[in-house]
């Protein structure tokens, strides 16, 4: 079914392309990326004569575009990883001791999920990341954090939910202990939706990280984000576009690529409610033809 | 109802509270705003007299104490950027930003209405999955990268728009746009989503039997019971944009309390820091427990307790 789905399949080509560039090519590129070369001041893109590297031009210090975005990648997939496990493995766990206890552990953690989710993500990372030093593994910390609540809900509701069946009850009934009944029976179950949200949550971390190293707030050179290119660009609009738009275009592919793979993978899960990868059920044409 | 309502302003007091005990310990972490209002090798007298004004002399748990006893009383203390009480600056800034956000929101709606119905009624069909991935791709733009785009189009290329500012209606396109692009796309899924429940469910086939038309079942009869998750995931969405207008504040120097929030926190005001923060925090509780009962006009079945 996968293989069957272009959409899935280049989605997933396009995400790989993205993890090799920026685990196997990013050291190797880190020095020339930076490497400011004046007289190539906004070299304009799609030319081949300065080397493969300028093929997307040059930015406003003539450091190569192409480069930058590969380093970029490692930024934004270092944050992806790290992040967004951070937050789905603590959320997943919380969520399943919080949802199969109850009481005021429950009540407590589920406050404390509030006040995270009162105050809008950008504005915590903004006033957070103001007090520590821009570095990448802060800007992780920083997501990392924020977006636990996201896991913990899904997973608190979830687990309350299976904790009601009757597998469950079975389980008890053998004498399970509470640590196996969590992690044998229910985890499994609650499992599925975390990786379909973790997925999603892809998307959202790299936008995120994109807007702080964007607002100026995260990161800072040598280290290289795409938000940083977009912002760098943003000077720039009327005399060099493509300083400010490949970046950009490059956070919507990824993003999207993750969006679309979480997709598919809710599509698996659910056929009832996914367009993309099924085609529909055969109808008799007059019954659709009639208004 | 009543008792509903009490309970929950009450939890919402308390989650309040923790966000400005948050904030409160979080600001002070910036850092001194000294370094950023005196030049180097100030007059010491000078400094002090600063930091006693303010009450950044006293230990932290004792500015804390204090704060807390203000705050109580709406007294966040005095802007340290632009002299004038931090509530007032946060306040006078709110408007704007509700403006932006009613009508992203109303945008939004309606888009998401109209294509998320679409999709729903030629559910499988290339109408549905135009509409899906377009959604995905929406909700998949980072918000700046649209507004330079946006500008680079409309206002550098075709020059009908202006870059910045809010002094005429032209002004609003791009910030509305750039506000409302993302809620159009997770909204535009949540209606497909249930508008798809619906249209499967018993009475809209009783309708159908009847002999009502197709548009005027997905009007009439479902996509009033449609409301419902429409309505509660609201919520989280209002929340998402006030992300949008710091955003849009930044790149269209656009009034609010996103610009407000970007200065304070490059100035090191505190106050106005902490007095926007918890307005945000007020008005995102505030939209909360308004969903939660108009979710239970909508439909009756939900009990309020």
């Amino acid at each position: 079914m996968f293989i069957s789905s272009p959409l899935a399949v280049a989605s997933a080509a396009w995400l790989v392309l993205v993890v090799v560039l920026a685990i196997i090519v990013a050291p190797l590129v880190v020095e020339q990326a930076n490497h400011q070369t004046i007289g190539l001041r906004f070299f304009a893109p799609f030319q081949l004569e300065k080397g493969f590297a300028f093929f997307l031009g040059a930015d406003s210090l003539g450091r190569p575009i192409m480069l930058q975005l590969i380093v970029g990648a490692r930024t934004s997939v270092l944050i992806a990883i790290f992040a967004v496990g951070i937050s789905a493995s603590v959320g997943y766990a919380i969520g399943l001791v919080s949802g199969y206890f109850g009481g005021w552990v429950d009540n407590i953690l589920l406050r404390i999920a509030d006040i995270i989710h009162t105050v809008p993500s950008l504005l915590m990372a903004l006033v957070v990341l103001f007090v520590l030093e821009p570095s990448i593994l802060n800007l992780i910390i920083v997501l990392g954090i924020t977006r636990i609540p996201v896991y913990l809900r899904t997973s608190r509701t979830q687990t309350m939910e299976v904790r009601e069946r009757m597998f469950v009850e079975v389980a008890r009934a053998m004498g399970a202990s509470n640590w196996r009944i969590m992690t044998r029976e229910i985890a499994p179950l609650v499992f599925p939706t975390i990786r379909t949200l973790a997925m999603l949550e892809v998307a959202a971390v790299i936008l995120s990280a994109a807007s702080l190293t964007f607002l100026g707030i995260g990161l800072q050179r040598p280290d290289v984000d795409w938000g940083m290119m977009v912002s760098d660009g943003r000077a720039y609009l009327k005399s060099a576009w493509f300083v400010a738009v490949f970046p950009g275009l490059v956070i919507v592919l990824t993003a999207l690529s993750a969006n679309i793979l979480s997709n598919w993978l809710r599509a698996v899960e659910d056929p009832a409610q996914s367009t993309l990868f099924f085609r529909a059920p055969k109808k008799k044409k007059n019954v659709e033809a009639g208004k | 109802m009543l008792t509903f309502i009490g309970r929950r302003l009450i939890s919402g007091l308390i989650t309040l509270l923790g966000v400005v005990v948050v904030v409160f310990f979080l600001s002070r972490l910036t850092g001194s705003p000294i370094d950023l209002f005196f030049p180097e090798g100030a007059e010491p007298a000078q400094i002090e007299a600063f930091n006693r004004a303010y009450g950044l002399d006293k230990p932290v748990l004792h500015q804390f104490g204090i704060f807390l006893g203000n705050v109580v009383q709406g007294d966040f203390g005095t802007s340290i950027w632009q002299q004038r009480p931090a509530m007032q600056a946060a306040l006078s800034e709110m408007p704007m930003t509700l403006v932006l956000a009613s009508i992203a929101m109303t945008i939004a709606v309606l888009v998401a209405l109209v294509l998320g119905s679409l999709a729903a009624v030629y559910r499988f069909r290339t109408v549905d999955r135009v509409v899906t991935l377009l959604s995905l791709a929406t909700s998949s733009m980072p918000h700046f990268w649209f507004a330079l785009v946006g500008i680079l189009i409309f206002a550098v290329q075709l020059r009908f728009l202006p870059t910045s500012g809010s002094n005429s209606w032209q002004s609003w396109i791009l910030p509305v746009a750039t506000v409302s692009i993302g809620p159009i796309g997770v909204l535009t899924q949540v209606v497909r989503g249930a508008m798809i429940d619906t249209l499967s469910s018993g009475y809209i086939r009783n309708a159908r039997a009847r002999g009502f038309t197709g548009a005027r079942i997905v009007y009439r009869h479902a996509l009033r019971n449609a409301a419902l998750p429409i309505i509660s995931v609201a919520g989280d969405i209002a929340a998402g944009m006030v992300n949008g207008a710091v955003i849009v504040s930044v790149v269209f120097a656009f009034p609010g309390i996103g610009r407000l929030i970007v200065g304070a926190i490059l100035n090191r005001d505190y106050p106005v820091l902490e007095a926007s923060v918890v307005v945000v925090g007020v008005s995102i509780i505030l939209l909360n427990l308004l969903i939660d009962i108009v979710c239970s006009i909508v439909d009756p079945r939900i009990r309020l307790t």
